[in-house]
């Protein structure tokens, strides 16, 4: 790509500015935002070399939620990890348990039911539903908002938990999909609870913007800070609806077709400018799509079975192999790669993580802002730290 | 005008906090020590040894330790029984001596 050759060679000398005579007009300071910091979400620290109150320098440091969860699932069966993704980012565990499942299927070559697909899709759409309410927030409170857009928020995300607690029997440690399926059936009672929530999140999703989208303040705190280049995007791989908001159109729902999402009808939502409005308001046109799909899903989802008849959970052993598998989270590509060697261990287990990717580029996104908007753009990249450190 | 969208905003918090006394959609919270929301029926919580009716002879679980093999962080402790005891069918059956969750 010719846009890639013609990004500048940024210098990583910082020194600090200088007046009409040449002399430096103060000292640079260097300050250490966490890892108990609130607005960091998790444990996670940001070294920051300031020049007044402006960023000319920012290290991400991560690696303080280590949980040595790629190790860990070398010694114990396929099907004993599938608890484990829940703890990666445990704001999205069906999505983390359909890329897993996901990739264990293409290894073992097994294929699920209709229904199961069908309940699979439901599941991650509502995740998305969820994922994107919470994070906008965050967000919000992030910039300043304290309390009120999250509560509202987290209203809503209630009623997707209890949806999801009655499914799976519990609210976000759900591991429910199994390899070839799903753990549990959903009957009609919880379809048309979740038939009532789509057609209601619209509702809320207007309110919502009524009472966010047009605010001034918003306005002025996000439009042109933190912006990426997409030709910057694309080179540091970033994926999700921070990359779809720099205007690339990449959405691996499209792209790979994943599982049933050839036969729904949505649109992606692109960004133009890829600053933190657009990041706000494609996660907004998201969920709007995310709701046409679940209203397709939940119209033509089909009968019994929910389990591929020749998965079985214990003695699982694939043939030996490796393998790549990926689904569009929440957050982006969340990729599982696994190499089997017969046993029924996987010999190489290894996550992609889309918030640790996405956060590589904090440094290009918050040069030349204050540390309020620093704040505000690390909100605005969506992590979890479970994800980001394993 | 500057500030109209911020009224706007505040009109939707005002609904919002008006409406908390009348609607019950608005009012979500329950007061919980008095209160509690009903726990969904097949609600994952602490793990425990079911029985039917009686203890001893309805305890569902026959120490085939298969629970202690494929438990992922290997927490769950059990120890097979010597003897057997008859359950409601008058079958011999083995049961766990020990049986320890390490939470």
């Amino acid at each position: 790509m010719s846009a890639l050759a013609a990004m500048p060679p940024r210098s990583f000398e910082v020194t600090p500015k200088l007046d009409a005579q040449g002399e430096p007009m103060g000292e640079l300071l260097e300050i250490s935002m966490g890892p108990h910091h609130p607005s960091t979400h998790g444990v996670f620290r940001m070294d920051i070399v300031l020049d007044g109150e402006e960023v000319v320098k920012l290290k991400p440091v991560f690696g303080y939620l280590h949980r040595n969860h790629e190790k860990i699932a070398e010694g114990i069966s396929y099907l004993g990890s599938m608890p484990y993704t829940d703890r990666l980012d445990y704001f999205c565990s069906m999505t983390n348990n359909w890329a897993y499942a996901l990739t264990i299927e293409k290894l073992a070559g097994l294929t699920p039911p209709e229904r199961a697909e069908y309940i699979r899709v439901i599941m991650a759409e509502l995740t998305r539903l969820q994922n994107h309410t919470s994070l906008i927030g965050f967000f919000l409170q992030d910039m300043g908002a304290l309390g009120t857009p999250m509560m509202y928020a987290f209203r809503e995300r209630e009623k997707i938990l209890d949806l999801f607690e009655a499914v799976s029997g519990a609210r976000m440690m759900c591991n429910y999909m199994r390899f070839g399926g799903v753990r549990a059936d959903v009957n009609d009672a919880w379809i048309a609870q979740a038939r009532q929530l789509t057609d209601g999140y619209g509702k809320f999703l207007d309110e919502f913007e009524a009472f966010l989208t047009g605010n001034e303040i918003l306005l002025a705190r996000t439009q042109g800070v933190g912006t990426l280049p997409a030709a910057l995007a694309v080179n540091a791989s970033m994926t999700g609806p921070m990359l779809r908001a720099a205007g690339v159109n990449y959405d691996l729902r499209k792209v790979d077709k994943y599982g049933i999402y050839s036969r729904f009808d949505f649109k992606v939502p692109l960004g133009e400018h890829g600053d933190l409005y657009d990041r706000y308001m494609v996660r907004v046109l998201e969920m709007r799509e995310s709701i046409k799909i679940l209203q397709q899903a939940l119209r033509d989802i089909p009968a019994w079975p929910i389990m591929d008849p020749k998965s079985k959970l214990r003695g699982f052993r694939p043939k030996p192999g490796e393998v790549y598998g990926r689904v569009e989270g929440p957050k982006g590509e969340l990729g599982f790669y696994v190499i089997s060697d017969g046993s029924p261990n996987p010999y190489r287990y290894r996550v992609r993580p889309p918030s640790l990717i996405n956060l590589t580029l904090l440094e290009d996104m918050c040069l030349g802002y204050k540390v309020s908007d620093a704040v505000v753009i690390l909100g605005s990249v969506d992590i979890v730290l479970g994800e980001v450190d394993r | 005008m500057l500030g109209e969208q911020i009224i706007r905003g505040m009109a939707v918090t005002a609904r919002n906090f008006f409406g908390s006394y009348v609607s019950k959609e608005r009012l979500t919270t329950v007061q919980y020590p008095e209160e509690h929301l009903p726990t969904m029926s097949n609600s994952r919580q602490f793990p425990m040894l079911v029985y039917d009716n009686d203890p001893e002879k309805g305890l569902r679980c026959v120490a085939c330790t298969i629970c202690e093999k494929e438990c992922p962080p290997q927490c769950i402790y059990i120890v097979k029984s010597k003897d057997k005891k008859p359950d409601y069918k008058g079958q011999a059956q083995l049961y766990p001596a020990v049986f320890d969750i390490d939470i």
